[in-house]
């Protein structure tokens, strides 16, 4: 018993306040979050127009970073003359995109071609990257399984509160895309000596021989065959300075050619300018151009 | 445990539930066992430590009663100041002194082979350290009857809400509320939840995220333009502010729900117009400590403008060292000092502030041009404040300067060298709702008139709420103020 001696009317009285707050909280959280979740569906940052079925293309590109600045869609498509698209992003985790793809897939025309810059398998997922995706988990049942498997916990709280579903950069950076098209984002600069040295001094990330990130990749493959989709899987270029001390780059490629079953197109060595650069990693608007032309050169665009 | 953790959102209700179950002695007892349980999920070995300081101030405190001998008297104290501040020397400050006294002996070739100690930091013994000498000072002066009752003073000494961050609490103002055996107050638990909740808003909310911008440049500032520099340095003003003012409103709601009223320790600081007035609003228990107990008993303003300048720069040059063992921490300190100081000698100079509004036609004229004197008085505050927080958050002196060079430099003042600009334009907007907030209470009295009413209250309540869940950052990330 708490030692509170309030009259029953009062106490009756803090119990319905208690209980309106709840439903209030309640409330507001799910009006706030339906009326986010409309406002960020309007925009047109590449997710909204994804899960809207706004973004037909003939070709589609997939990867983490080194996609998003490497395979500009209106350089591909002044080269190629076919609609492109981009579903890459910064860090985007491998595991999410089996959803990505097999989401656009459902809202969209089988395009022709699946342009997938495929060393985003080596890679470690960053911390946060998959948790944005909570803000489409409205619209898409995969991505919901995909969160559930991968991060359980921002999962729960996102069921538990669907405002939470909205805290973090996609609804702020879809608002920035609120009129603008995103697809032609890529990093304008170019690579300077210093700035590689800065990188450099990082050292190298390790390269990930991860089965769960393989049967990601798998998954994309197969779905794309599905729907009679050709898939060109190529390893984009590196700056010069950092593929040295990546030395088993080469060997990792043949590791994942043979787990996937596919050739892999190996452009890791293609350029060697920093002009072609925006930094250690990954391509300006001048390199991108360049490496579409290559593709297409080589037949694989 | 820390405030913005799991463990701790499961452990307060169940201590509310229990602490208003019980009455008299069972209740404090169960405040004191709830309080070490509290300290000791973090590092159950220290708990050795409170115990101990509390036993000592407590005994002290107990033969300060029975003596009226000064010369006794004075021992009693001088074993106080002794072991409080020796443990804290040894904890804190030990490795810093050693190592700075290695530095100043080694131009004279001259070796100190003194060990290192790896010693932990104690969570909060700073705060309590200077709550239980403040104790013994008290019942020297007479000013505060000894506590005869172990158990009180020991709840006293290790109450959970203020233990680790404060606000630093006088025996004077919490055992009268400890003697009541009071009855639960819905309207005490109510203002306890949303002064809680505005404390998580605060940290969790602001200074987190801020902190995600913040902590790339201080790791590594040289990639950073002038512009982003510059915005981060004011960023982490708030960030700074956000964490610790945060805790403190954490601490005073918990406190609240448990019927006792803790200090404020802040009041809109970086309103202030001048370094005086700042240090009248930023973490006001510290800086009413250092008054009342070093400024004061070294002469205060009192013995000529000279000494009053000498105890300044004591007072600020400890008030810094208090922070952390590190150089940085003193040159914050003496910074400090050196403004209050110039804030002096340009008061002497120029005379007292008018009270009288200036000679303007109409009131409102006259009004409009106090306003923006001040307002001007604030921003050149601020920015004075942001060069401190540099030294403050930097790792060493010389990333310290780099940081200012780098500002002052002008190097890059296009937003297109803004580096992580989704979470800077997420920490800059917050900042704006915060600094809105705060200045639009300084000219309506909104709590008192919006909040009064009873739905306005649950709509505040689920605002906050509500923008936990929108913008919080949940890394679990430790308040700043804990490593003090």
């Amino acid at each position: 018993m708490l030692n509170v001696d309030l009259p029953t009317k009062t106490a009756r009285r803090i119990g319905l306040a208690i209980l309106a707050f709840t439903a209030l909280v309640i409330a507001g959280d799910r009006i706030g979050a339906r009326a986010i979740d409309r406002a960020v569906m309007s925009t047109q940052f590449r997710y909204s127009q994804l899960y809207r079925g706004d973004l037909p293309g003939e070709i589609v590109a997939l990867g983490n970073s080194r996609g998003l600045h490497m395979l500009h869609p209106p350089a591909i498509a002044e080269i190629t003359g076919q609609p492109t698209v981009n579903l890459s992003f910064n860090a985007l985790p491998v595991v999410a995109m089996p959803a990505l793809w097999h989401d656009y897939l459902q809202r969209h025309p089988a395009p022709k071609r699946l342009l997938f810059e495929i060393s985003c398998v080596s890679r470690e997922d960053e911390a946060g990257a998959l948790e944005r995706f909570t803000a489409y988990m409205f619209q898409s049942p995969m991505l919901c399984d995909t969160m559930a498997a991968y991060r359980p916990e921002e999962f729960r709280a996102s069921q538990f509160s669907h405002l939470y579903r909205f805290n973090g950069e996609f609804a702020i950076r879809s608002l920035f895309y609120l009129r603008g098209d995103d697809q032609n984002w890529i990093m304008p600069n170019d690579a300077t000596e210093p700035q590689i040295d800065r990188m450099l001094s990082y050292g190298a990330e390790p390269i990930l021989y991860s089965q769960p990130h393989v049967d990601a990749a798998r998954r994309v493959l197969e779905f794309a065959e599905q729907e009679e989709v050709e898939v060109v899987l190529f390893v984009g270029p590196f700056h010069p300075r950092y593929l040295q001390i990546i030395p088993e780059l080469p060997e990792w490629i043949d590791w994942l050619q043979q787990e996937l079953g596919r050739p892999i197109a190996d452009y890791s060595a293609a350029f060697s300018e920093n002009e072609a650069f925006s930094d250690h990693m990954h391509l300006n608007p001048r390199g991108a151009r360049r490496l579409a032309e290559l593709l297409h050169r080589d037949g694989l665009l | 445990m820390l405030f913005n953790s799991f463990a701790f959102l499961i452990f307060l209700p169940c201590f509310l539930a229990i602490y208003w179950t019980l009455r008299g002695r069972g209740r404090i007892a169960f405040c004191l066992a709830g309080s070490y349980l509290f300290y000791g999920w973090w590092d159950a070995r220290f708990l050795g430590l409170l115990i101990l300081s509390s036993i000592v101030d407590f005994t002290v405190g107990l033969g300060l009663g029975k003596t009226d001998s000064p010369s006794r008297r004075r021992l009693l104290l001088s074993l106080s100041i002794v072991s409080n501040l020796g443990i804290l020397a040894t904890f804190k400050y030990y490795n810093f002194f050693a190592d700075s006294l290695q530095q100043l002996v080694a131009p004279l070739n001259w070796s100190l082979d003194w060990p290192t100690l790896n010693l932990i930091l104690p969570a909060g013994i700073s705060f309590y350290t200077f709550q239980t000498l403040s104790y013994s000072i008290d019942v020297y002066r007479k000013q505060i009857p000894p506590q005869r009752d172990f158990l009180r003073f020991a709840t006293f000494v290790g109450f959970f809400p203020q233990l680790v961050a404060g606000p630093i609490v006088r025996a004077g103002e919490f055992f009268p509320q400890l003697e009541t055996d009071r009855r639960f107050a819905w309207e005490d638990f109510e203002s306890g939840f949303g002064r809680v909740l505005q404390g998580f808003f605060k940290k969790i909310v602001i200074a987190d995220s801020i902190g995600t911008v913040v902590d790339p440049m201080f790791r590594d500032p040289e990639g950073f333009s002038s512009l982003n520099t510059a915005m981060i340095v004011v960023l982490y003003a708030f960030q700074v502010y956000g964490d610790f003012s945060g805790y403190s409103d954490i601490a005073i709601g918990t406190a609240r729900m448990l019927g006792i009223r803790l200090p404020e320790n802040f009041r809109t600081p970086y309103l202030a117009t001048s370094p005086a007035d700042f240090w009248h609003r930023w973490h006001i228990s510290l800086s009413t400590w250092l008054r009342d107990y070093v400024y004061i008993p070294l002469g205060g303003s009192r013995r000529g403008v000279w000494k009053t300048y000498r105890n300044l720069a004591i007072t600020m040059l400890l008030g810094g060292l208090w922070h952390g063992a590190s150089w940085n921490f003193v040159i914050w300190g003496a910074i400090h000092a050196a403004l209050l100081i110039a804030h002096r000698i340009w008061i002497s100079f120029l005379g007292p502030p008018s009270t009288r509004l200036a000679d303007c036609e109409t009131f409102s004229a006259a009004w409009l041009q106090r306003l923006g004197i001040d307002a001007a008085k604030s921003a050149m505050m601020f920015i004075a404040l942001c060069i401190t927080w540099v030294f403050f958050r930097s790792g060493s002196f010389d990333q310290a300067v780099q940081i200012l060079a780098q500002i002052a430099s002008l190097d890059g003042l296009s937003p297109s060298t803004l580096q992580n600009r989704i979470p800077l334009l997420k920490a800059c907007g917050l900042v704006s709702i915060l600094a809105g907030f705060e200045i639009a209470s300084q000219f309506i009295r909104w709590p008192q008139l919006f909040l009064r009413i009873p739905a306005a209250r649950a709509v505040y309540y689920a605002c906050l709420l509500w923008s936990l869940a929108l913008w919080g950052t949940f890394d679990g990330k430790q308040f700043i103020y804990f490593q003090f």
